[in-house]
């Protein structure tokens, strides 16, 4: 009798074993994962206006937001934004208010949608701004609208701000040839025209 | 004690100068040959980019076509037209569904020494009522790949090529654009501009890149689902890069 039972007890005890084993390993691997996944949504709520980028209390400010036109000509659109103490925040609201789009029906939206600021920040006049971009390969971004849309960035950047000179962009954290596969984004956009340029074409 | 070596009397010696003869007027024709022959007409190479491919499906219109497919077979369309045409070499940077960087492609432009390279892409735009074509070439202006008058590169040496041929290249967009303007002349001209382009900075030659249709406006994926349609896009960028070799090298055989 004890011959045919001890056999399944033994290949019954391995198997508790060996799947003891998979949940001692695999479960802490489980647990490490969900903290990341929350602090990533936690990030993209920052930026959402309303928190911390101001406090309501503090006053507004103008500003004037750039969207390109039907001729594909940039078009000022008069905005507003709080007045937070540190700069990058204000920058930051800028930077949520264009990707959102403009309120002008005849101006189009620079970006498609998805697309989103992770971070900004300024360093020796140069805005970095860090762009969230879902799938960068597969976007509705011909040549002339991503040049038109780096050009939002920078011309809404500078023009409301004289600390701000420069507009680097990065893409998904890390710095990239292009957004869209078009336009050279590794050196930063000064929005100058230089005198050996003969643009008239 | 000059001593002739083995297998070299007189017989050896009129052998050998008649090879040495024989060598002489080979190389003399075969120079003469090359004096002869245009230079231009060996050198004439024309790279034909189409854009994205692979993983890069580029712009997808709302009914699925992707713009890595359509440029693909306006590029075939083309470079058919030349081997028919024109019977120049021609280079496809891809001639199928392959991912391939843009470094890659202006490398193999460079290395195969192109003449004159054109980047076939369509638009996107958010405004789906958007239709049209376009031309665009490199400008380094805006951004700081250069960083003086003097236009020092920021950046290696090899993102300065495209320096030498800038009036070139404008002057091929110039010619391009107006080719698709008379081919497609229901179609709104979004005009011709320059720009920072990528990788276009690092090509030694004449470039362009051109949009000739809007693949999010859903009218005009329907037209490029259409052969007679691709057969006009092809036919007028055929038509300005024919324009641009009878320029460029007067003096050519062509059609």
């Amino acid at each position: 009798m004890s011959k045919t039972v001890y056999p399944r007890y033994g290949s019954f005890i391995l198997f508790a074993a060996l799947l003891l084993a998979i949940l001692l390993i695999g479960l802490p691997l489980l647990l490490k994962e969900r903290p990341s996944v929350q602090k990533k949504e936690t990030i993209e709520e920052i930026y959402l206006p309303g928190y911390p980028l101001y406090s309501e209390h503090v006053a507004r400010m103008p500003i004037q937001l750039f969207f390109p036109d039907k001729d594909l000509q940039m078009k000022k659109e008069n905005r507003e934004i709080y007045k937070s103490e540190e700069l990058a925040n204000r920058l930051r609201q800028v930077l949520v208010l264009l990707l959102n789009g403009p309120h002008d029906e005849d101006l189009m939206p620079v970006f498609p949608e998805g697309v989103r600021l992770r971070e900004l920040f300024l360093y020796e006049g140069c805005a970095y701004v860090d762009m969230k971009v879902p799938l960068p390969h597969k976007n509705n971004m011909g040549c002339m609208m991503e040049y038109l849309g780096l050009n939002a960035i920078q011309e809404s950047l500078v023009n409301n701000f004289s600390e701000v000179e420069k507009v680097k962009v990065l893409l998904n954290g890390q710095e990239g040839e292009t957004l869209f596969g078009h336009i050279d984004t590794r050196k930063p956009f000064t929005g100058e025209v230089l005198e050996t340029s003969d643009r008239n074409l | 004690m000059n001593k002739e070596p083995a297998g070299m009397g007189q017989a050896g010696r009129k052998r050998g100068k008649r090879f040495i003869f024989l060598l002489f007027v080979l190389s003399f024709f075969s120079a003469l040959m090359a004096v002869q022959l245009p230079a231009s007409s060996q050198d004439i190479l024309i790279v034909l980019d189409p854009g994205h491919g692979g993983e890069d499906t580029g712009v997808i219109g709302a009914g699925g076509l992707a713009e890595k497919d359509a440029c693909l077979d306006l590029a075939l369309r083309v470079k058919k037209r030349i081997d028919q045409r024109l019977g120049y070499p021609t280079l496809l940077t891809r001639s199928r569904d392959l991912t391939l960087s843009l470094k890659e492609r202006a490398s193999q432009a460079n290395n195969h020494l192109g003449s004159v390279y054109i980047s076939i892409h369509l638009a996107g735009f958010p405004d789906q009522s958007f239709q049209g074509f376009g031309t665009y070439t490199f400008d380094p202006s805006q951004t700081m790949l250069f960083s003086n008058k003097e236009m020092t590169p920021t950046l290696p040496q090899w993102d300065a090529q495209q320096l030498p041929h800038l009036e070139s290249s404008r002057r091929l967009a110039r010619m391009l654009h107006e080719t698709l303007q008379n081919g497609l002349p229901e179609q709104r001209d979004l005009g011709i501009h320059a720009m920072p382009i990528y990788p276009f900075g690092a090509l030694g030659m004449p470039a362009v890149l051109i949009e000739p249709a809007v693949l999010t406006s859903p009218i005009q994926e329907d037209q490029l689902r259409q052969v007679e349609f691709k057969e006009e896009i092809a036919e007028s960028i055929f038509q300005g890069i024919d324009e641009w070799i009878r320029s460029a090298y007067p003096g050519e055989r062509h059609e």
